[in-house]
């Protein structure tokens, strides 16, 4: 983990549960057979957006809730991750 | 989904959260209870509910498994599922944005996935069934209930007509209701079951009698739509009049939409 994702998730609580985390994927790279046999993880970044390495779709949480739409994390996907809104603007 | 089609259907529901959390027909639905009694829900469960609006089917099957996950399209509605949620205490019921036919969860994961009077909804009902299958643990449960349009596995004449009938009716729903895509039948849900490679356990319809007036009313229909819609029953080919049985008193409307609930296990 990195000194920034570390930062950031020592700040407060975690936007989403933990266990929603380990179940949630990406839905563009989950349908992927490229990405190996656990395709579309995602990563918690500034503990209120959710990145995916496989397909690079950043999905924001609003409100603690995900919002895990493929043309919401394709919006997202060139904006490099230090630039990310927090909070994540409203659609 | 195309990106027009979810529109609609955000549109549709993402100033109505609060009406459907009221609504009489989502709320106390008899299939609700049914639903419980079908599946029954084991503690170590793990559940997701697909186009959960307000969140009813998720909130009654939270005190009975270990977690409920609660999904819709429209992320405005989230928040009214997850306020009920906590209003009853439920802590183990967690809320997300996704789509039906893509669902942003890792295979072989629920135990069961629920979906009520939310399938007519989605352009594509064959991905949403695969996207059951595919995040559904072996022998896991697949619930949907819907409502369903008159139709045939057959080719003659009478098949026909009942086709014509089910496309009558999902036309009197399109001007009802513009985010509606289709009522299927039963034999084509049969069909997606088996397709997606679940057996079918269970199946059962329930009439469900429907006020025209507030049936209209409650997806904000008004002015000559609501002649369009009031002539179209009156004037709807025999078939139709065979499925939806409406009773004309003076000015009122009733008539009766066929609720059906399908459980199916994955193989």
């Amino acid at each position: 983990m990195s000194e920034q994702e570390q930062s950031d998730q020592s700040n407060n609580a975690l936007a989403i549960s933990e266990e929603l985390l380990e179940i949630l994927r990406c839905p563009k790279a989950v349908q992927s057979e490229e990405y190996g046999s656990d395709p579309g993880r995602l990563r918690l970044v500034k503990n209120s957006w959710l990145v995916s390495d496989d397909s690079g779709y950043k999905y924001p949480i609003r409100d603690g809730i995900p919002v895990m739409l493929i043309e919401e994390g394709e919006k997202w996907k060139d904006v490099p991750e230090d630039e990310l809104p927090v909070p994540p603007p409203a659609s | 989904m195309s990106q027009a089609d979810k529109q609609r259907v955000q549109q549709q529901f993402g100033n109505k959260a609060a009406d459907y959390a009221e609504s009489a027909v989502h709320a106390q639905g008899s299939s609700l209870t049914r639903l419980i009694e079908l599946t029954e829900p084991q503690a170590d469960w793990v559940v997701l509910d697909v186009a959960t609006g307000a969140g009813h089917t998720a909130h009654i099957f939270a005190p009975r498994v270990e977690r409920v996950i609660a999904s819709d399209l429209t992320p405005q509605m989230l928040p009214k599922a997850r306020e009920l949620a906590q209003i009853r205490g439920l802590v183990n019921l967690t809320v997300s944005a996704a789509d039906a036919e893509s669902l942003p969860f890792v295979r072989d994961t629920f135990d069961l996935l629920t979906c009520r009077l939310g399938a007519h909804h989605f352009p594509d009902v064959t991905a949403f069934v695969h996207e059951a299958a595919r995040v559904l643990k072996q022998g896991g449960l697949l619930a949907v209930t819907d409502n369903v349009a008159p139709g045939s596995t057959r080719s003659d004449r009478k098949a026909r007509l009942l086709q014509a009938a089910g496309r009558y009716m999902n036309a009197f729903e399109k001007l009802r209701d513009p985010s509606h895509q289709r009522f299927l039948s039963v034999f084509e849900w049969r069909q997606q079951f088996y397709s997606a490679g679940f057996a079918l356990l269970h199946e059962e319809n329930t009439k469900k009698a429907i006020d025209f007036v507030d049936y209209v009313a409650r997806s904000g229909v008004v002015g000559d739509d609501v002649v369009r819609l009031r002539a179209m029953l009156v004037q709807a080919p025999e078939q139709v009049l065979e499925f939806l049985t409406p009773v004309f008193r003076g000015d009122r409307i009733t008539f009766y939409l066929s609720e059906v609930i399908f459980i199916g296990r994955l193989e």
